[in-house]
């Protein structure tokens, strides 16, 4: 009788091992299906297209006019009313560059004078491949880096005393810009931060140009942006004068009743209208824009634009200091860096640049100075989030789809669509 | 003895038997789910390609538009200008007429089998219907839809530009 139930247990034992092993290997389970997501991918990958074809998606990134997502816009319009999206820029300037300046007021004042002097509530953006670009300058302390795109200083202490802070705006992709003469002893603190400066034993010249012109080099971006950005002179009492390789110039607007133009140089008799040039020695000068009252009375004003990329710039040489050796990071050279950038300083990103000390009239200089603030602020940008506040480094939620398309124009730039369902 | 070793033979065979049916019943009523799944699957398969074939390509022949190319000529269809997104206004016309009028064989054009029945639904960005290709008195609900946008070359010059028309396609296979 033991030994019957012996063998019905092993007949039930055998029956679940084989059930255990069988159900091992027809292991059936339904499978997630991507459908909806890849779905909503190619609605989104399509929506970008017919954008670009149009041109209205360029169109409006490049006059950062926001009707396009407006709630009544064409995107809007295009997706479904439980979607919603934001739509993210990467490759090209920010619209507006909002700098936080570690400065006392005077100083704050003079890097406004520097970048835009005379600007007009009307006029207070430059043009870059026809593209608006503002760029905001306030004094800061510190306490409002979330509203900041990028930190300035006329002064390297600024740095040395705030580290914490500044490392951490550079986690969060900050961009970072120090115009002052360093020394040796000054690289351990900098370098903490993420300059990445190396000292050399050469002594610095005056003459430096662009370091390379190799596409892959951050100098040919810097300088690209160097042949199209301009420098502004106020000419608001008549005549301006600007600086180019350390010699002054003057030129004088003047307006009648159909046009604007300006006189170069000033009391020559020799006129230029809006997309003219000129040359002051071996250099070419783009007369990019004249504001001679038509526009905005009471702020006369013409924008210049160097337009070598080989140009030389005459930076004044300090005792001690700025003895910078060169790499691929490197802006302006002669024997040493006068100029030099860093990147993704930190796994977040950050920007460094840091620039040798000039005279704040240096038209050349601060052309070259509006370029780098170009590039170090981070060159992407949110074009449209619904809920996106600059106090919030968040501008989709957690779960989303994400389609990319590269955009060929003037600068190749690509467009990011992030789409999700409101309700899940 | 005898008798013991039958009720043995029995029960251990009636276990065996009960855990291998209960296997099989397991396994079988995954096969209705997974058939439903995958013909689901198929369909929405389908209505990709059909979407793909109408924003992607000219249709076969690519002058199709033309009034001399009845549907009998046709291998394929495609809506656009031989751009893709930019559909030729004149095929969708002509689609519209021989959906009104040999549903079945536009049916048959975009690769489905005669089982398969084929919803093109293209309107504006406001909602207004531009072409409507669908088996009349068909329910709207419980289809699987694809949602695809293209352009119209409104001033026929083969050249998009903003003046040209998006639309959008709503597209299902059933």
């Amino acid at each position: 009788m033991a030994r019957g139930f012996v063998k019905i247990l092993e007949a039930l034992i055998a029956s679940i091992i084989i059930l255990s092993s069988v159900s091992y290997f027809i292991n059936i389970r339904e499978g997630k299906s991507m459908w909806n997501e890849k779905i909503t991918q190619i609605e989104a990958y399509d929506a970008l297209a017919v954008l670009d074809k149009t041109g209205a998606l360029q169109k409006a990134i490049w006059s950062n006019n926001v009707s396009l997502t407006a709630s009544d816009g064409l995107i809007k319009k295009m997706f479904r009313p439980m979607t919603d999206f934001s739509l993210e820029v990467d490759g090209l300037p920010k619209p507006i560059i909002y700098v936080g300046c570690l400065c006392n007021n005077e100083e704050t004042e003079r890097l406004r004078n520097m970048l835009l002097p005379g600007s007009s509530p009307k006029i207070d953006y430059f043009l870059l491949d026809g593209r608006p670009i503002q760029i905001r300058i306030n004094t800061t302390d510190l306490s409002d880096l979330e509203n900041i795109d990028l930190l300035f200083s006329f002064s390297k202490s600024e740095y040395e005393n705030n580290k914490d802070q500044i490392e951490q705006f550079l986690r969060n992709d900050g961009g970072v810009v120090l115009l002052d003469n360093i020394t040796e002893a000054d690289l351990s603190y900098l370098n903490n931060i993420g300059f990445g400066l190396n000292w050399s034993s050469s002594l610095s010249q005056e003459k430096n140009s662009f370091w390379s012109q190799s596409p892959d080099k951050l100098s040919y971006r810097i300088s690209k942006y160097f042949s199209k950005v301009p420098f502004r002179v106020n000419t608001n009492f008549g005549v301006g004068t600007f600086y180019i390789g350390g010699n002054s110039y003057d030129i004088e607007t003047h307006i009648n009743a159909t046009t604007e133009w300006v006189e170069f140089p000033a009391g020559s008799d020799i006129n230029y209208t809006e997309g003219e040039l000129f040359n002051i020695g071996d250099w070419t000068i783009e007369v990019t824009r004249i504001n001679a009252n038509i526009t905005d009375e009471g702020y006369n004003s013409v924008d210049l634009t160097i337009k070598d990329r080989n140009f030389n710039f005459s930076i004044p040489v300090a005792a001690d200091a700025n003895q910078i050796t060169k790499d691929n990071k490197t802006i302006l050279y002669n024997i040493n860096s006068a100029v030099k950038v860093n990147y993704d300083v930190y796994k977040g990103g950050g920007r460094t640049a840091w620039v040798s000390w000039y005279p704040a009239n240096y038209s050349d200089m601060n052309q070259l100075l509006k370029s780098i603030i170009l590039w170090t602020s981070g060159e992407k940008f949110v074009f449209y989030s619904p809920s996106f506040k600059k106090t919030e480094y968040k501008t989709k939620p957690k779960t989303y789809n994400k389609v990319t398309r590269l955009i060929i124009e003037k600068q190749p730039y690509e467009v990011n669509l992030y789409i999700w369902n409101v309700f899940f | 003895m005898k008798g013991d070793t039958n009720i043995e033979f029995i029960l251990s065979a009636g276990v065996f038997l009960i855990v291998v049916a209960f296997l099989s019943f397991h396994i079988l009523s995954f096969v209705p789910i997974f058939h439903s799944e995958s013909r689901a699957n198929i369909l929405k398969s389908k209505t990709f390609q059909v979407s793909e074939m109408l924003i992607m390509s000219t249709g076969s022949p690519q002058n199709w538009d033309e009034s001399e190319v009845t549907i009998n000529d046709m291998k394929k269809i495609g809506l656009t200008i031989g751009e893709d997104y930019v559909l030729d206004k004149n095929k969708i016309d002509k689609l519209q007429d021989w959906c009104n009028n040999y549903y079945r064989a536009v049916v048959n054009l975009s690769n489905l089998d005669y089982r398969m029945s084929l919803i093109i639904n293209m309107t504006d960005i406001d909602g207004n219907s531009i072409m409507l290709c669908a088996p009349e008195g068909i329910s709207y609900k419980n289809k699987n839809w694809i949602y695809r946008f293209a352009i119209i070359d409104e001033d026929d010059n083969g050249i998009v530009d903003e003046n040209d028309k998006i639309v959008k396609l709503k597209i299902s296979v059933f």
